[in-house]
């Protein structure tokens, strides 16, 4: 069985309001393991389901498999973010939707987020450092948000010309 | 180990039916390997022997089952569903045979399956989510049978089309 691929830019499907999910299912869960096989396969630290055409509120992580060689998948279905420090931090991007493009962005370095998890039950959390800049990166891509978009215009202009195609 | 070229549909090899693997060889752990190096360059989640044009029992995957537990590189020999889930589950499905075409299939949500793995011993689990989908779409290929079966005759037809200019292009590169 194949892996769906990732979209790019100028698919509208990136640029799209994810709808909230409603049905914790089988579908749902399968949604999840694949989200995560295409994530591992990429390689990549984090991937929202709009980025393989699914307009549905959910992403999987893994900040630490790259460095560690541990998998520790999680998958963040509906996810908000309920606060945000005020202290900020830069951090170099990427994206998998972005491929050859890295760029620094400016987030609050501390969110706590709620979220659900693949049978409905209702968590919160608090991220600091690399984790914080993921789970925003990612929550974006729910509101069809895309990492190059906190550029100025001629910023994000050269940091687009830097896109390749998948290979 | 060696990437093995995948058949593309429509390809006869794809339609027959499978011989079961009698004894777990030096040559079907070979393969087996070989079939495994080829689903992760693919890359895919599952990949039976047939796909590579050997007319075996035999599939491959790689299931993520649970949240923080390791990727399991899996080979299984003469897979036989044992049990299916009275709940049914669509998924969007696509085929490392049948390239950038995808369709909704429905299945059984959850399936018990045995096998015999690489030291030939016999295994019993079940699965769920991608897992099970994944495991019934690999042993439908050891029966000659596509996702695309599971679609209506115009869907099938269209993307047989595309396939078949798929080949040309390529035979033609």
């Amino acid at each position: 069985m194949s892996l769906r691929p990732i979209l790019t830019p100028p698919d509208a499907r990136l640029r799209q309001v994810a709808a909230p999910v409603m049905a914790f299912d089988a579908a749902l869960r399968a949604l999840a393991d694949e989200m995560t096989a295409i994530m591992y396969a990429a390689p990549g630290r984090g991937l929202a389901a709009p980025q393989i055409g699914e307009l549905r509120r959910l992403f999987v992580m893994d900040t630490g498999w790259k460095d560690t060689g541990h998998r520790a998948p999680r998958v963040i279905v509906n996810p908000e973010i309920v606060s945000a420090g005020d202290a900020t931090q830069v951090m170099d991007e990427g994206c998998l939707s972005l491929p050859g493009v890295i760029v620094p962005v400016q987030r609050p370095s501390e969110v706590t987020l709620r979220w659900q998890d693949l049978d409905g039950a209702r968590h919160a959390e608090t991220f600091t450092g690399f984790a914080a800049t993921c789970v925003q990166h990612e929550r974006d891509h729910l509101d069809g948000i895309l990492c190059t978009d906190y550029l100025p215009e001629d910023a994000r202009a050269a940091a687009l010309a830097q896109l390749r195609p998948r290979p | 180990m060696t990437i093995r070229p995948i058949l593309i549909h429509p390809d006869p090899r794809l339609k027959k039916v499978a011989e079961t693997v009698p004894e777990i060889t030096a040559e079907m752990r070979a393969l087996a390997e070989d079939m495994l190096e080829t689903m992760y360059d693919a890359p895919g989640v599952g990949l039976a022997a047939p796909q590579v044009g050997v007319l075996k029992r035999l599939i491959v995957m790689d299931c993520v089952k649970e949240e923080g537990e390791a990727a399991r590189p899996m080979a299984l020999f003469n897979p036989e569903v044992t049990w299916t889930s009275e709940e049914q589950s669509t998924y969007e499905e696509g085929c490392l045979s049948i390239p950038e075409q995808y369709a909704e299939v429905t299945r059984p949500a959850e399936v018990r399956v045995r096998w015999h793995d690489l030291d030939g011993k016999l295994q019993e689990e079940e699965f769920d989510g991608l897992w099970a989908t994944c495991v019934q779409h690999e042993i439908d290929h050891l029966n000659g049978k596509l996702f695309i079966d599971y679609l209506k005759p115009m869907k099938r037809q269209m993307i047989t089309r595309k396939m078949q200019k798929l080949k040309r292009e390529r035979a033609r590169a």
